[in-house]
């Protein structure tokens, strides 16, 4: 977001593609920082870098990402900070608070490669405090971020992002407690049952933010 | 000081425990082109056993009879009713765990041999332990677990021995990872697509019927008869027992099929897939210069040789937990090691609730440049009082640091 290159995108861009826009400088020297620690096997090392590419590639044409840091010296740690409305009730008494950015903080195992992992074990949401979802956990816990039961080996790094930013706006959400996935928090789900007349919280997608918008589509599906 | 072992250890009643054991060398044949000793071969063998459904069963049962050392058993699951259709139980089998069923009866067959048993899982059997077996016979239901086997296994250069079958087709698999070093296949290196999608979904290819909830995994149970098990279980024996004695031609590395209908057999070699995705690191072993807690990662980064910027530390089940954070938000740098079963850490200074570590500011494997300063630090004075090994990674070489009175221990519990 520090940014103020503008990267023109071809008419037929998707998201396949990423790996192949050219990022601008701030990315790039991002890119580089974190390609100089990293460790691990060549095989592990090769998926990190290239892991890391998407992400800044992600970062830069959607605007709604701002990459804090990315450290790749062995998991793929990542602390970012996502525009998307998050609701929260630091008091269990008052209104509900739509804050407008979410602080993530993302660890990406190496495990994750080869076996499914928890849904609830890669994800934190660092800020803000007192998160009002029933897929989030408590504070003391680091408000983990439930994605699902779990996660499918090998899931790519910005579908992680894509399925954070669908949970947080809840326009994918579990508000079942008795149901065999579980809820994190079953205040929060009892509350957003009360209150589906609120859900999603945005109906925007996520390249949609801001001026950097997708192409249009040459043809409707 | 020392972390509980997982496993229990069978012991017989005193007058049966004295009783007299045959001799395995009154049955042992002179094998053809064999060794002179056969009985000496198995009776040093330290045997782990993972999943102790129709197949397992079989295998630990006969291999105790061949009077061997050690036997583990892990399973996490107990009989039910329709495992006597398929399983060599007796009714009042049913109900108990499938683990400690089968430990006991090794135990009976053979009481010179040491038995544990793990009523669990897999993952739960720690590196230390694993790392004192000479092999692993492999018949879980659960591909996620045959794919941890396989990699930790690789990693130790243990061979795995995996018998299945497919009933429907009265045929049965045994496949033989010899595990020699890194260019040597996995099990993951035959995966299809198919067994990718079905690990996504940890699909449990289940002896126990469908009776697992669907929502835990999609279970699919085992239709095969019974003697197709007990067959599959033979014939991976039998090459087990030619690659220990060094009978015949090598058979590491190979897939034995059986297909009943035909009565055919027909052996394949196993080879390492270039494009698998899984880490072909074999575990150089080292011996620390003193017990693990005392030693400084400087020590051990030495000894490993490990002198580059991309070193990476693993000790035990701790974790490296940098910041903790209470429930009012306040951080708190904590760097140091702590059990995951503990991760408390004080109070909090402003409200005085408990701090705990934060996922995202904790690491199980430790980049060196993490560490700093600390390197030079004693592990005990970074937390890790009780520590069984330590990994030291670089790139793609990796070593091992068991405590040097691991083993002992290991005879001692």
């Amino acid at each position: 977001m520090s940014s103020n290159e503008t990267i023109t995108l071809p008419a037929d861009f998707d998201l396949a593609q990423l790996g192949k826009v050219p990022l601008d400088a701030h990315h790039t020297r991002m890119l580089q920082l974190a390609r100089g620690t990293c460790g691990g096997t060549p095989a592990w090392r090769r998926r990190k870098e290239a892991e890391a590419y998407t992400l800044f590639a992600l970062a830069q044409i959607s605007k709604r990402l701002a990459i804090l840091f990315v450290d790749l010296r062995d998991d793929i740690r990542v602390h970012l900070i996502m525009r998307v409305p998050v609701p929260c009730l630091p008091d269990p008494a008052g209104p509900l608070r739509i804050e407008p950015a979410a602080e993530l903080g993302l660890v990406y195992r190496q495990a994750g490669v080869i076996e499914p992992q928890p849904g609830h074990s890669v994800v934190c949401l660092l800020n803000p405090l007192h998160a009002w979802l029933a897929n989030i956990g408590p504070v003391e816990t680091g408000q983990r971020i439930c994605l699902g039961i779990s996660l499918f080996a090998g899931i790519r790094l910005n579908e992680l992002l894509f399925m954070v930013y669908r949970a947080l706006t809840l326009q994918t959400a579990q508000f079942d407690a008795l149901d065999s996935a579980g809820v994190m928090n079953p205040a929060a789900a009892e509350w957003w049952q009360r209150n589906t007349n609120r859900i999603p919280l945005t109906t925007e997608n996520f390249l949609s933010f801001g001026a950097s918008k997708p192409p249009t589509p040459t043809s409707e599906a | 000081m020392n972390k509980p072992d997982p496993f229990l250890e069978i012991s017989l009643p005193r007058r049966l425990a004295l009783a007299a054991a045959p001799d395995l060398a009154a049955r042992m044949p002179r094998f053809l082109g064999g060794p002179k000793d056969p009985g000496a071969r198995f009776a040093s063998l330290r045997v782990l056993f993972v999943g102790c459904g129709s197949i397992g069963l079989e295998f630990a049962q006969h291999i105790a009879r061949w009077q061997v050392c050690e036997i583990a058993i892990v399973d996490p699951k107990r009989f039910k009713l329709k495992s006597v259709i398929t399983h060599s139980i007796p009714r009042e089998a049913v109900g108990q765990s499938k683990a400690s069923y089968a430990a006991k009866l090794c135990k009976g067959l053979s009481p010179r041999t040491r038995v544990f048993a793990l009523l669990g899982e897999f993952a739960a059997v720690p590196l230390s332990r694993l790392a004192g077996f000479d092999v692993v016979f492999l018949a879980t239901d659960n591909l996620v677990v045959e794919l941890q086997v396989g990699q930790v296994c690789l990693a130790l250069r243990i061979p795995v021995i995996q018998g299945s079958v497919h009933g429907a087709t009265l045929c049965g698999h045994v496949r033989f990872f010899g595990h020699g070093g890194a260019d040597e296949p996995c099990a993951a290196c035959g995966y299809t697509r198919d067994e990718w999608a079905h690990l996504n979904r940890s699909t449990a290819f289940s002896c126990e019927g469908w009776t697992r909830p669907a929502a835990v995994a999609d279970a699919q149970p085992t239709l095969s008869l019974g003697t197709l098990c007990s067959l599959c279980a033979q014939l991976a024996l039998l090459q087990f027992t030619k690659d220990r004695l060094a009978l015949g031609a090598p058979v590491r590395n190979t897939i034995l099929e059986y297909c009943a209908y035909t009565h055919r057999a027909v052996l394949t070699n196993l080879a390492r897939n270039p494009a698998c995705p899984c880490e072909h690191v074999v575990l150089r072993r080292a011996a620390p210069p003193r017990p693990l807690p005392d030693c400084t990662f400087d020590d051990l980064a030495a000894i490993a040789n490990a002198n580059n910027p991309r070193v990476s530390f693993e000790v035990d089940s701790t974790l490296w937990v940098e910041q903790a954070r209470c429930k009012c938000g306040e951080w708190r740098s904590v760097r140091k090691f702590v059990d995951q079963t503990g991760l408390r850490l004080g109070r909090c200074g402003k409200c005085r609730q408990p701090l705990t570590a934060h996922p995202f500011h904790s690491h199980h494997r430790v980049p060196a440049s993490a560490l700093e300063a600390a390197r030079s630090q004693s592990l005990r004075d970074l937390g890790a009082h009780t520590v069984r090994w330590v990994i030291v990674r670089s790139d793609d070489a990796a070593v091992l640091f068991l405590n040097p009175n691991e083993p002992s221990q290991l005879n001692e519990l």
